[in-house]
């Protein structure tokens, strides 16, 4: 159907041009005529004879005319049956043209309207899919970070243990020997001041006696 | 030459170390003065001993039935004296207190008989940091019956 429509108007043309051609063929036939039957006015065709033949002419003319029209009018009525009929087919393709983008956006209207629904969520399943991505990586870089931290945390405690060892043994002895200085100093001040000073000085020979013994007892005086 | 019971008796008189030690740092300076012409055995022990060992020299001296001229016997008199307070058994006592002279007669007593020997000499020494009680070393033993040491083993046991 566009392919006729595209054709219309060089076919109209053509019978225009044909037509008028015709025309002229007659018209230059005619006073080609009229001035061979002025020259033979006194010798030529007579007037009976001219009429006859322009009737003659006239109805080929019209018949040409009629059999134009008729050929015209089938033309233009086909021509523009055609075109009725490519215009409903093209208005019922551009209705279902009209309808399938009508439907195409109604249905992508649609889409978006349910993607618009759907935003939240989808925002909401974005956010939570990169948040899980997010606490996936982080847990994978904690993970990492603290498994160099402990092997650098555990070297450094192993060195500092190892110092710290050193440290506390002798640390130790220092404070065994100002626990034994500060008994001692207990028993020489604390004692002395508040027993040794209690006793008297009988109590101290009988205590010195008892010591004795106790010597006896366990042999310092054996064997000699 | 000079009796073992005269210095037994010698023994008893000093008691301690420490007048033993002096007693004989007074034979030695006498017998400095021996080979002098003003020596006199008498007058020399006289001004330098207390009187109760210038008996005990007299009396010795005189029991051997030595005279002052001879200086050889008055020498190795004095050395025999000292060699004996020398090799004289010594028991070390370590005393918070000093204590009484009584109590000295007493303890020496019961110390010559523990040990079963009458020449003994004391070498007595006064910690106050025992408490009380005594140290005693003798024959290179040493025993600890002090309070201090009674106390610290209390507070060990009890890991105050």
């Amino acid at each position: 159907m566009p392919a006729l429509d595209a054709m219309f108007p060089y076919v109209f043309f053509g019978i225009v041009v044909s037509y008028f051609t015709i025309v002229v063929v007659a018209f230059v036939f005619l006073m080609r005529l009229r001035k061979n039957s002025d020259k033979d006015d006194p010798g030529g065709i007579n007037q009976a004879l001219r009429n006859e033949m322009l009737q003659y002419f006239r109805y080929e003319v019209s018949q040409l005319r009629e059999g134009f029209q008729k050929d015209l009018t089938q033309v233009y009525n086909e021509l523009h049956m055609q075109l009725l009929q490519d215009r409903e087919s093209f208005a019922t393709y551009l209705g279902q043209v009209i309808r399938e983008l009508h439907d195409a956006k109604q249905d992508q209207v649609n889409k978006l309207q349910e993607g618009f629904k759907d935003i939240p969520n989808v925002f909401a399943q974005s956010l939570e899919h990169s948040k899980k991505e997010m606490l996936l990586n982080l847990n994978q870089k904690l993970e990492l970070e603290y498994t160099n931290l402990h092997t650098d945390y555990k070297n450094r405690v192993e060195g500092l243990v190892e110092g710290y060892r050193h440290d506390v043994n002798e640390a130790k002895q220092r404070v065994i020997t100002q626990i034994e200085e500060s008994m001692s100093g207990f028993a020489q001040g604390v004692l002395k001041e508040y027993v040794a000073e209690a006793l008297s000085d009988q109590d101290h020979e009988r205590i010195i006696i008892h010591a004795l013994s106790r010597a006896r007892e366990e042999g310092l005086f054996r064997g000699v | 030459m000079v009796s073992d019971n005269s210095l037994l008796q010698l023994c008893l008189l000093l008691q301690f170390k420490s007048s033993a030690d002096a007693f004989a740092r007074k034979l030695e300076s006498v017998s400095g003065e021996i080979y002098t012409s003003s020596f006199s055995f008498a007058g020399s022990v006289s001004h330098l001993f207390s009187p109760s060992e210038v008996e005990w020299l007299l009396d010795s001296f005189n029991g051997l039935g030595l005279q002052e001229q001879d200086r050889v016997a008055v020498q190795a008199f004095f050395e025999a004296v000292s060699r004996y307070i020398a090799e004289t058994p010594v028991c070390g006592c370590t005393f918070a207190i000093q204590p009484r002279v009584p109590f000295y007669n007493a303890f020496f007593a019961s110390l010559r008989e523990y040990i079963g020997n009458d020449r003994l000499l004391m070498d007595v020494r006064i910690d106050p940091t025992l408490v009380g009680g005594a140290i005693f070393v003798y024959q290179g033993r040493r025993f600890d019956f002090s309070l201090r040491k009674d106390f610290l083993h209390f507070i060990a046991e009890r890991k105050v």
